[in-house]
């Protein structure tokens, strides 16, 4: 009991302290050029969590809790749009509690983000739920639909939440649309371009500007079927050996440096 | 006291800049496993992409870049993997593909090569479009082959050697002297390997030539497609254009390297414009700290006129110590 009174104020104490640093810090990382659209692939939650001896579940809850962490940190760093790969349409393969656990998460997280004074409401953040949709369960979708409604107006930043998503099937509903749109207008018989595919994008048509970092975390160095098409030019690739739950600012840093490293280069 | 936080970023960026220094100057990576090494997992497909320096002239680059296919080609033939894809944005690869036929080939075949004789490796250009009347074209079903596509893509398949001139064979010893295989054990056979050269155009432009493709026999197959849905191409149909004859197949393993010498002391990778469909699963290696690797090549004498081994081996190394789940 003793232990803890002393702790308690100490611990609040040390947190205050952790805080007023990183607000410290990200106000001098945004004196230079800052990114304006930063992925995520959220990688590693399931090893953090064996590394800690808890059980998966709560390894995607701490990474959630990460994702909103650090989604406030890019927010707060005038990032104009973050993405995050929430979930892959390959991660149906994985067994059917997990997922179910994830989906049940996601729709819990979706309506805790939803709620007035929460990330969303406080920063003026657009919410953009990207990928296969109909591929969620009606809940999941409900959940999502609710939180783009609430946001459809916020104009400071723009957050696409991928689930469940994959690269190839992003570029294939772009061919879709884009061969769609040209078979109702007939009279237009241009060569289709590069560009016109990458307007159809569901990036693009969330307004999405072009992709300057990709992070991933947990050391793996492949791009697993996320933004294949955005990565594919000069947005800078950047594989972190943290695990999701634990990447933070100080994990980040550098790749923000990385990135000021390169906007003067250029200059 | 607006001129504190950039005061602050600049010594931020003088420190980071130190370690950056330090890493490159005193770091010292275990060398690598030898190109022959009994791994894990080695890549089926290798993809090497390239990346001119802008502060020499293009002629320097692109002589780097040849020698550096022509390198890396043998190291594959060794270290068995049979199918390389080289990629460069503006294509300088491309122009000279004639020239990298030539130097690949083994010199016993080239001594054969006479005019009359027909030449055995076979080259796939990417095709031309056909005349404006293309009633003769094929429909572009699952199961017929697309005719009418520019994918953008060079194949050239390098065969065996044929077991005839065993004599000749031996001059093929100057390129083959780190295999396992004994000196004076004859081998006739030298492994076959796949090149596929590729820039830009096989990239974000040949996805939207696919589509076309996809709209041309949407609109051959029924005045109105709108409502049939199985005009519209699926994740797999798309691939199998992608990945097919016209195109090339997803690489295991991708090296990106830069001509150097680097103007960064360590920048972030970035893909250059590689194709983007066929960067799904691919492992990327890219060596971090180039001027370590330039202050600790293992001959400092060896002329930089290419790629170097050691790179090569780390990213095979590299490759098989990573692990795949899948989606998992």
């Amino acid at each position: 009991m003793l232990p803890q009174l002393i702790s308690s104020p100490f611990a609040w104490v040390r947190d205050q302290a952790a805080a007023k640093a990183q607000d410290a810090l990200i106000a001098v990382l945004k004196a230079g050029p800052v990114p304006q659209h930063v992925a995520f692939i959220l990688d590693g939650n399931r090893r953090y969590a064996r590394s800690k001896g808890m059980p998966v579940k709560l390894g995607h809850a701490d990474g959630f809790y990460n994702l909103r962490k650090m989604l406030e940190i890019c927010i707060k760093l005038n990032v104009r749009c973050v993405s995050a790969y929430a979930f892959s349409i390959e991660n149906f393969k994985r067994s059917p509690e997990e997922v179910a656990a994830l989906m049940s998460l996601a729709e819990d997280k979706l309506l805790e983000l939803c709620q007035k004074g929460d990330i969303l409401d406080q920063y003026g953040i657009r919410l953009v739920v990207v990928g296969h949709r109909d591929m969620l369960p009606e809940r999941v979708l409900a959940a999502a639909e609710k939180a783009e409604n609430l946001t459809k107006n916020n104009n400071r930043a723009i957050f696409n939440l991928c689930m469940p998503y994959t690269s190839r099937d992003e570029i294939t509903t772009a061919v879709h649309s884009t061969v769609q749109s040209r078979l109702e207008d007939e009279t237009d018989d241009t060569e289709i371009t590069a560009e016109e595919i990458e307007a159809h994008l569901m990036t693009s048509l969330s307004g999405s500007p072009p992709l300057d970092i990709l992070v991933r975390s947990s050391g793996v160095k492949r791009l697993s079927d996320y933004m294949l098409w955005q990565c594919s030019e000069d947005a800078q690739l950047q594989f972190s050996s943290t695990y999701w739950p634990e990447f933070g600012l100080l994990d980040f840093m550098p790749i923000i440096l990385d990135y000021q490293r390169k906007v003067w280069s250029k200059a | 006291m607006s001129w504190l936080a950039p005061a602050v970023l600049a010594l931020l960026h003088a420190l980071y800049r130190l370690v950056l220094v330090f890493k490159s100057v005193f770091r010292r990576d275990k060398e690598p496993l030898p190109l022959t090494a009994a791994r894990s997992k080695t890549p089926l497909h290798l993809a090497l992409v390239l990346v001119p320096n802008s502060a020499v002239d293009e002629e320097t680059n692109e002589r780097y870049m040849l020698e550096s296919v022509v390198q890396t080609a043998g190291w594959c033939k060794v270290a068995g993997i049979r199918r390389l894809s080289v990629y460069d944005h503006e294509g300088i690869l491309a122009s000279s593909s004639l020239e990298l036929r030539k130097r690949l080939l083994p010199p016993s075949e080239t001594e054969e090569v006479e005019e009359d004789s027909p030449v055995e490796c076979s080259i796939r250009y990417p095709l031309t479009p056909p005349p404006s009347d293309d009633a003769e074209s094929r429909p572009l079903s699952p199961h017929s082959r697309p005719v009418s596509l520019k994918l953008g893509v060079t194949t050239i398949r390098f065969p065996n050697n044929t077991p005839k001139s065993k004599s000749k064979t031996s001059a093929n010893r100057g390129s083959t002297k780190r295999r396992r295989v004994p000196p004076n054990e004859e081998k006739a056979e030298e492994p076959p390997l796949t090149l596929h050269i590729l820039s830009y155009q096989s990239g974000k432009p040949a996805v939207a030539a696919a589509a076309r493709a996809f709209l041309d026999d949407a609109q051959r197959r029924q005045p109105n497609s709108l409502n049939d849905p199985l005009a519209l191409p699926s994740i797999q149909d798309l691939n199998a254009v992608l990945e097919g004859e016209h195109g090339f197949p997803s690489p295991d393993l991708m090296i990106v390297h830069q001509k150097p010498p680097v103007a960064q002391l360590h920048s972030p990778v970035q893909l250059g414009g590689f194709p983007p469909w066929q960067s799904r699963l691919t492992e990327i290696y890219c060596d971090p700290y180039p001027l370590n690797t330039f202050l600790w090549q293992e001959s400092p004498l060896e002329d930089k006129s290419s790629i170097g081994e050691a790179e090569f081996r780390r990213a095979l190394d590299e490759f098989a110590s990573a692990e795949m789940r899948l989606g998992k």
